[in-house]
């Protein structure tokens, strides 16, 4: 059998009709002066004008998203406070945390808080931390949320860092409770997800290595090693999205959609964030190498037996 | 980075850098816009490469670029490749075409690693996946690489 030689390889790609090299001489030579370099102050301006602009970005995609999905439910994210990275779920925004009132719930329902005078104005951020429901209702009052069918936690949190919520179908749910706030403000109605829609059903978390090996089937497991797991839901009930990361795996995200949305995920130091393929041209330059608070993963190059965790579908 | 040294780094990397933007790109003119546009990009952010790590950093500047060519390409065509601009067929096709049957998952490590001499280190680095998810993926290009061969030798046998 022959053996390929270095040699063989750079044969494949390599072109002697002309001498390429003398065009890049001329490439470079035509490259502008550079400017000195740019003071600290400088340095940090652009820093925040990029954090800006990503954040207006980010808002844009949440907008963009909330409009695509035809049923009146969003999902959103959220952050527990003592996390200094602000949590941006796919289509969200941060509130935190919610744990105590998420976990008062049981995995397979959600909850929808719905302000009693409510009105036609949509959502909008909020960006303040809270440390109980009530504080919470009256961040969400402030905020002139009147859209709140679209506010929909799914029942799960997780232990640390940020929780995650996923939108549902309309007519995917059934309501199990009613109750209203302690200051009358919010009904808040307790729905129990249409049971092919509840995420631990339909799908398990396959660890290959790392704080766990083997499948996580169901949410109170997950909670255990997962950081951050966000689900979308387009109105014809399939999933379009998920995303996950786990704590101390290297190469712990992972994201599966149909296709019709390509996903990019960003991964600050801590905390994942996603922005669609709108977002990857203004970030995905080599200029971005050297920046230590991002990682940058493009799903679609990744083969599902390389990455770690692997969704299973498990029936 | 000052000009003369990023200009003989960047003459230095060019070969290289192209061969690798035709194998992912498979189109001579591409390739070499994605090379040339790299070279504005590097050089705009010249001040923050370091000459040890430059090989690297600039690699993955023209690997940005194949994609953003690619990207651009989805929007406008329906395939990758545009029939009439594809490179005529060199005379080592047959293992072009067993090297180009690998997913480019796998083929870019692969011609990293061992068309262009990168470091195991430097090849992860580039490619930004860890080194031993790169070994995995050297391996099973490796493995690939053989079958293909082995099938294509049978059948020319």
């Amino acid at each position: 059998m022959k053996t390929v030689t270095q040699k063989d390889l750079q044969n494949l790609y390599h072109s002697p009709d002309y001498d390429r090299t003398e065009e890049m001489r001329r490439t470079l030579a035509k490259l502008p002066d550079r400017k000195a370099p740019e003071t600290r102050p400088v340095v940090l301006k652009r820093r925040v004008t990029f954090i800006l602009a990503a954040a207006l970005i980010l808002m844009g995609i949440a907008a963009a998203a909330v409009g695509l999905y035809t049923g009146t439910l969003v999902s959103w994210g959220a952050k527990q406070s003592e996390t200094e990275v602000p949590a941006i779920g796919m289509t969200g925004e941060q509130i935190a945390p919610l744990k105590e009132v998420l976990d008062s719930y049981p995995d397979e329902s959600f909850v929808v808080m719905i302000p009693k005078e409510g009105t036609d104005s949509y959502y909008k951020g909020i960006t303040r931390d809270v440390s109980s429901p009530e504080e919470l209702y009256r961040v969400l009052d402030e905020a002139g949320y009147r859209h709140p069918e679209q506010l929909i936690p799914a029942g799960w949190t997780f232990s640390s860092a940020v929780l995650g919520y996923g939108c549902v179908p309309d007519g995917k749910y059934e309501q199990v409770s009613e109750t209203e706030t302690a200051d009358g403000r919010f009904t808040v109605r307790e729905y129990k997800l249409d049971e092919q829609y509840r995420i631990p059903d339909s799908y398990a978390l396959y660890l290959k290595n790392g704080p766990k090996e083997g499948v996580i089937s169901s949410v109170r497991e997950a909670k255990e090693y997962i950081t951050v797991f966000s689900v979308a839901y387009p109105a014809d009930g399939k999933v379009q999205s998920k995303a996950i990361s786990v704590p101390g795996m290297e190469d712990a995200l992972f994201t599966e959609y149909d296709g019709s949305t390509e996903l990019m995920m960003y991964r600050p130091l801590e905390t994942p964030v996603y922005v669609n393929q709108d977002w990857s041209g203004t970030v995905t330059d080599g200029s971005d190498i050297e920046k230590a608070d991002y990682e940058m993963i493009h799903c679609s190059n990744l083969e599902p037996e390389e990455v770690i965790p692997i969704f299973t579908e498990v029936r | 980075m000052e000009r003369t040294e990023f200009e003989q780094l960047y003459i230095a990397l060019y070969p290289g850098l192209y061969r690798l933007a035709q194998s992912i790109l498979h189109n001579e003119a591409d390739a070499q816009d994605a090379v040339q546009q790299s070279a504005v990009k590097a050089w705009s952010a010249a001040d923050r490469i370091r000459t040890d790590s430059g090989k690297a950093y600039i690699t993955r500047i023209v690997i940005n670029e194949c994609r953003n060519i690619q990207r651009h390409r989805r929007r406008i065509l329906p395939t990758d490749r545009q029939g009439g601009d594809t490179d005529p067929p060199l005379p080592d096709s047959e293992l072009k075409a067993v090297v180009e049957s690998l997913t480019e998952t796998l083929r870019l490590p692969l011609l990293l690693r061992y068309m262009e001499g990168y470091s195991e280190k430097e090849t992860a680095a580039i490619l930004r996946i860890p080194q031993n998810t790169l070994k995995a993926r050297l391996r099973r290009a490796k493995a690939k690489l053989r079958d293909e061969w082995m099938e294509t030798e049978e059948e020319l046998g």
